[in-house]
């Protein structure tokens, strides 16, 4: 007899005792005493009963080998590795027991029968602990039950729902599906702690995760039993977690979500009237301000109104009314509210974006450019008719346009305040003082009130360039004019759109002339500028309605944004181009081999692909050799784009190194707080650092730097120019002295030019200059697109700038209505 | 026959002159000698105008006539002669031309001519005083005019509320527009004798000296004519002689002069040698400078340098002033209490222009013409931007031999082949030399057609040391001893047997 046939001899001997206690209740101390056991059986420990044991633990279930538990007739408990078939091991071999005996002789001889019946008597276990021969066979009438591994797991979650370990039991029911999903019971004990812990996550305030489980528990089990309360209270946190944000959108977005669970839900039928009246008494208020020739209120409220329930059909109507008469533009804006950006801001020296934008929306001077053609931008005056020149041209009379358009925002001008202004600007004692002005005009003389002269010494090269001049407000302006907002005399230089007082993070501009009473088409009376902390944020505003336009598009977004019908993309006239300007008292403007290993040792191509344009649009971006825009006849296109060159950098930056005297100084550079440069800075930085170069960033508000990092666009190439050549744009010699005589006599050239073909030329030969010295440190230049949502009227097709014209834009009405 | 003629006519000749002679001498003889001009006082008349006809403004301006004339007396001594004290007789060296009729100071009327004594005094400073007054407080503005100099001082104001002091107020006013002047005589280009006019006579105040430590004159040449009168004032420009040690008045004064030879041979015909000094009335003097070419153009954007004199022994620093010129071409020069005088550089790019002494503040406008050097200049801006170029390829080519060099250590044989590559394609010196030429032809050129021979020199000269730089530094030798070093250790490398 072998080994194994010995011992399959003995635990059938041990069952047979065992089956003589079928049907005892007590535990082991029966009449029938189990058969002696055999010695090798003596050795071994007693089995464990079944209620000595507990259920294990999630520790144990999770990091201990799987174990089924095989009861026997006597309550002992023999631990194996997990059996097969499972689950419902016993009932499978029994069925398949009994399908066997069906089998007819002829299929099943009687002998393979005979043998598939005993196998089918029994089952195949692995018991544990057991290091040699673990393997045993257990004739299944000596069975009770099987307690599976996936039973005691879902035992075990169980309990643990019931102290509402809610996580340890959701990792012991995912255990349980990974390891065999349908688990009988699994269902059960999931839908369980679904709604368990959706009732906590309701408990704790978070509603939204709450909701999330909620939903799933009603896909899966949609008649549990108290869900619908559950879903009650889900909503009542949600919604009134939204309404304290006044995001009615977000109200909206949920209820529809419980709409579709149970659209006659008491809970959501409640809110749904809420807001319903909500909206309907701030349409009434609308109303009412409107009648009391409040419209702002007015606008303001209906377009509340709608937001917080558009569906209602009688605001409709209500609400082209009330935004058709008072026009509120909402404008996204991306200001970054990281802390380098604020620091960024607050150390930069010259005007950032934004500031120019504001000054474009609210200056209004004499003379403003309007369109490029031909490669030259042309100008147009708001207040100046016409304009006869005389004596050659070195004369010039001007004629005021004294009646305003409907339309028109702006103060009515007189040719005297106008003169007075001139003046001020050909005093040496006032700050308003322009050498180059002063040199050109001889006498500036009002002739009448409608009517002015100005006298030069020479014939100009384009009078409305030089008179790119605003006229600042006065007591007097507010009072001829008759119909201007009072507000509008705090700020003496905003005369088309003014800045109201606002201490939030939203900037408005107002028109400074109030838009007549007479029935007409109405036109933008308010900007708003909503500031958003990132383009996808600005986006998602745009998408979802709370904002109509936005100044600039990011270029990952404009392919797929130019092939949306809801939107205008429109790209402005000049594109944006980016220059390292050079500090004319720093050791850098005395020393060209170092400024010219600055600009070598960057990869321009590289930075303007990955981090300017994001690899994105590359269409909208190209490498630049001088200030002024590519599509301009200024720009000399004959000029080879300085390359990347390292070894270049790093010999010059030796060259520089013997000229300091062997030492170079690090060096500073202001950054504008724009999110594509702070992109592209580290790259920068590491870039220079390679050949040597070490430049630090300034963060400190009026400290000393070297380089500025400036983002312009010129439009009159022959006066903008100045603006560049020193930090403070000034254009006295004296502060020019660092270039060179020859430099100078260059500049004084192009001052004196009467022709726009010898000022071309000129032109050309600085930008060829000033590049061969890396005078300045030319970067890329960057096509700019403004967004705006197809309600809007009267946007010009190439703008110079994103609110061009914008006296002239209208509004329809228009709010989203779509379910969020 | 013929020989008797001539001998007749010689003796009439000699006769007539021996007679011309003898009354002239006559009739010096008979007339006194002139007065050395230390010995001469100034002439000068002040006239009070009141702005404002109330009693008290006339009271004050009687009041003041009467009492200026013995503030000046006390104050400024004989030194100056009120026009209305003197008899038309008295006439001074300074006012009278040489080589004229002279009148004796004490002749009697008799033996003036009628038309002589009618004639008005010459009267050196004319003092023009302005009164109004309001309540509580004098204004008074003083000016001074020189006849024969035709120049109107500034005017200086004085305001005070106590009447008493306004007779030495306004004498210190009138002192302070007053400009001492004197006779000069040249000794040499650098050295020049000046007697001042009224310098012997004794200082009663001495806050009111006639001459400062250091004074600065101004020489000039007055031409007459045959009648005496002024026939022109010819100054010597751009020359300045500093007085800063004289006895009674008389001295020897430096020559300070932008000029080469300044003062030229002594002029012949009646001609006087004035010296007048030049004192910083105004605040500021505009220094226009503008090109010597018709029409001129204002020099904008010009540096102008302001300096002292090197003194010899000197070892303090020579501060310099720079300054720039603005869009008219003007730039404004302050006047400096401790230094009456700087020298003025003005420079076009490298090459200097002028350089001229001047006393800042002595005239309220002062205008420099200078050659017209812009296509020069415009040409030195051409050579800057190539030489700019050269060092940039200077740079790269040492760049890459010495990358070259590593390379071929490493032996990175690729890597060198790829540099040499990169270095044989650099611009040589050819390629400088072809822009060269093509700049100083054209300048060459301009400046033959313009006739500006200064301008084709300098030019040239630029030219050539950019050429002196371009083959300084590219040499070939640099490249070719490069290859050649490289091709031998490529091959020492290659052919060395392995241990």
């Amino acid at each position: 007899m072998t080994l194994a046939a010995f011992r399959v001899l003995a635990v059938m001997c041990l069952c047979w005792n065992l089956a003589g206690m079928v049907g005892a209740q007590a535990p082991a101390t029966t009449n029938t005493d189990p058969a002696p056991l055999t010695p090798a059986e003596a050795e071994e420990a007693p089995l464990p009963k079944l209620v000595d044991l507990k259920t294990p633990n999630a520790e144990e279930l999770l990091r201990g080998k799987p174990v089924d538990w095989l009861v026997l007739l006597n309550q002992d408990v023999i631990f194996v590795e997990p059996v097969k078939p499972r689950p419902d091991t016993l009932a499978i071999l029994k069925q398949r027991y009994e399908e066997t005996l069906k089998i007819p002789t002829a299929v099943l001889p009687l002998e393979e029968k005979q043998a598939k019946l005993h196998e089918l008597q029994r089952i195949a276990v692995t018991l544990l602990d057991r290091s040699e021969d673990p393997e045993y066979v257990i004739e299944t009438r000596f069975l009770e039950k099987i307690i599976y591994f996936e039973d005691h797991i879902l035992k075990r979650v169980a309990l643990l729902l019931d102290e509402r370990n809610y996580a340890t039991a959701y990792e012991l029911l995912m255990y349980v599906d990974r390891r065999h999903r349908g688990w009988p019971g699994f269902d059960e004990q999931y839908y369980r702690f679904l709604f368990l812990e959706t009732g906590h996550w309701a408990d704790v305030g978070q509603y939204e995760r709450a909701m999330i489980q909620a939903e799933e528990l009603f896909a899966r089990k949609p008649d549990y039993p108290e869900l619908a309360r559950l879903f009650g209270r889900i909503i009542d946190g949600l919604l009134k977690e939204r309404l304290a944000e006044e995001d009615y959108r977000a109200a909206r977005h949920f209820l529809a979500r419980l709409k579709r669970i149970d659209a006659m839900h008491p809970t959501g039928e409640r809110w749904t009237q809420l807001l319903q009246n909500q909206a309907q008494e701030l349409a009434q208020q609308a109303r009412a301000a409107q009648q009391q020739q409040q419209h702002r209120e007015a606008s303001i409220l209906i377009d509340q109104a709608v937001r917080i329930w558009p569906d209602l059909p009688e605001l409709r109507a209500t609400h082209r009314e009330l935004v058709d008469r008072y026009q509120i533009l909402r404008v996204g804006v991306v200001v970054p509210d990281d802390s380098s950006i604020k620091t960024m801001r607050a150390a930069y020296p010259y005007e950032t974006a934004a500031d120019h934008r504001h000054r474009q929306l609210c200056e209004l001077p004499l003379f403003e450019p309007e369109r490029v053609q031909d490669g030259l931008v042309q100008f147009r005056s708001r207040f100046i008719e016409s304009w006869e020149p005389g004596n050659l041209g070195r004369d010039i009379d001007f004629r005021l346009r004294l009646r305003r358009a409907a339309w028109e925002s702006r103060p009515v001008l007189t040719s005297g305040e106008i003169v007075a202004s001139l003046a001020n600007a050909l005093d040496p004692q006032r700050p308003e003082f322009d050498g180059r002005f002063e040199h050109e005009v001889r006498l500036v003389s009002a002739t009448s009130p409608e009517s002015w002269r100005l006298q030069l010494t020479r014939i100009p090269l384009r009078i409305e360039s030089r008179l790119r001049r605003d006229v600042p407000l006065t007591p007097e302006t507010l009072a001829w004019s008759g119909d201007l907002n009072v507000q509008a005399a705090t700020r003496p230089h905003q005369q088309r759109f003014f800045q109201a007082e606002d201490p939030g993070d939203v900037q408005i501009f107002q028109r400074t002339r109030l838009q007549p009473a007479s029935p007409e088409p109405w036109h933008i009376a308010e900007v708003q500028e909503w500031p958003f902390p990132s383009w996808e944020l600005a986006l998602q505003a745009l998408l979802r309605g709370e904002i109509d336009l936005i100044p600039q598009i990011d270029p990952t977004d404009l392919s797929a944004l130019s092939n949306d019908s809801r939107f205008f993309v429109i790209p402005l006239a000049l594109p944006q181009t980016h220059i390292l300007q050079v500090h004319t008292a720093s050791p850098l403007a005395q020393n060209a081999s170092l400024r010219r290993a600055l600009l070598h040792a960057l990869d321009r191509s590289l930075l303007l692909k990955e981090e300017i344009l994001l690899n994105a649009a590359p269409e909208t971006g190209r490498l630049t050799t001088g200030p002024f825009a590519q599509n301009l006849s200024a720009y000399n296109r004959l000029l080879r784009s300085p390359n990347y060159d390292p070894i270049r950098a790093a010999a010059l930056v030796a060259t520089a190194r013997k000229q300091l005297g062997g030492e170079l100084p690090p060096l500073k550079i202001v950054l504008p707080p724009d999110p594509a440069v702070l992109r592209a800075w580290p790259a920068m930085q590491s870039q220079w650092k390679r050949v040597g170069l070490t430049v630090e960033q300034q963060i400190e508000p009026n400290g000393p730097w070297d380089l500025g990092y400036r983002m312009v666009q010129l439009t009159e190439p022959t006066d903008d120019l100045w603006s560049l050549l020193h930090p403070s744009g000034s254009s006295d010699w004296a502060d020019l002295t660092v270039y060179p005589h020859w430099l100078r006599e260059r500049l004084w050239d192009l001052e004196q030019t009467i022709d726009w073909t010898a000022a071309e030329r000129v032109l050309h030969q600085i930008q060829a200059e000033f590049l061969v010295e890396a005078r300045w440190i030319p970067l890329w230049e960057v096509d700019e697109h403004l967004i705006a949502r197809r309600r809007m009227g009267g946007l010009f097709t190439r703008p110079m700038h994103p609110y061009q014209n914008i006296e002239r834009w209208t509004l329809q009405s228009w709010y989203p209505t779509e379910t969020p | 026959m013929r020989d008797i003629t001539r001998s007749f006519a010689v003796g009439v000749a000699v006769l007539w002159a021996c007679c011309f002679s003898w009354g002239t001498w006559e009739l010096r003889a008979d007339e006194p000698l002139p007065l050395p001009i230390e010995f001469q006082p100034y002439v000068v008349d002040f006239e009070i105008e009141i702005i404002t006809a109330d009693a008290d403004t006339l009271l004050l301006q009687a009041e003041l006539s009467q009492r200026l004339p013995e503030t000046i007396e006390r104050c400024i001594g004989s030194r100056w002669q009120l026009a209305n004290a003197i008899q038309p007789s008295v006439l001074s060296e300074a006012s009278v031309p040489a080589d004229s009729e002279q009148e004796s100071a004490e002749g009697s009327d008799s033996d003036v001519p009628e038309s002589k004594a009618e004639e008005p005094i010459p009267v050196d400073v004319q003092y023009h005083i302005q009164i109004s007054t309001v309540p509580g407080r004098i204004t008074v503005e003083v000016s001074a005019m020189e006849p024969l100099w035709e120049r109107r001082s500034p005017t200086l104001t004085i305001q005070t509320g106590d009447r008493r002091e306004l007779p030495s107020r306004i004498v210190a006013a009138m002192h302070r527009l007053f400009r001492p002047r004197g006779l000069w005589e040249r000794i040499d280009d650098e050295q020049v004798r000046l007697r001042v006019q009224g310098a012997a006579f004794a200082t009663p105040d001495p806050e009111l000296p006639l001459l400062n430590p250091v004074e600065v004159f101004t020489p000039w040449m007055v031409f007459y004519t045959r009648e005496g009168t002024v026939q022109r004032l010819v100054p010597v420009p751009w020359t300045l002689l500093e007085l800063n040690n004289s006895v009674e008045g008389s001295g020897l004064v430096t020559v300070y002069s932008g000029l080469a030879q300044p003062l030229g041979t002594s002029p012949r015909g009646r001609v006087k040698l004035f010296a007048v000094a030049e004192r910083s009335q105004w605040e500021t003097s505009e220094l226009l400078l503008q090109t010597q070419s018709q029409p001129p153009q204002p020099l904008v954007a010009h540096r102008v340098e302001l300096h002292r004199e090197v003194v010899a022994g000197d070892d303090e620093p020579i501060a310099t002033k720079s300054l720039i010129t603005n869009r008219h071409g003007v730039v404004p020069l302050s006047r400096v209490e401790q230094q009456p005088w700087v020298w003025v550089t003005v420079t076009s790019g490298d090459q200097r222009l002028a350089e001229v002494p001047l006393v800042p503040g002595a005239e309220r406008r002062i205008q420099l013409d200078v050659p017209d050097d812009r296509l020069r200049l415009r040409t030195e801006g051409e050579l800057r931007l190539l030489q700019s170029e050269l060092v940039a390829s200077v740079a790269e080519r040492q760049g890459l031999i010495l990358a070259a060099r590593a390379a071929g250590k490493k032996q990175a044989w690729n890597d060198v082949t790829a540099l040499t590559q990169q270095l044989q394609q650099l611009p040589g010196a050819d390629k400088f030399r072809d822009q060269l030429a093509g700049i100083r032809v054209s300048a060459v050129a301009q400046a033959r057609q313009q006739q500006n021979r200064l301008a084709e020199r300098r030019i040239v000269r630029m030219c050539d040391d950019t050429n002196a730089l371009i083959t300084r530094y590219l040499a070939d030798d640099k490249v070719r001893l490069l290859l050649e070093e490289l091709d031998e250790l490529k091959a020492a490398l290659t052919t060395d047997p392995p241990p």
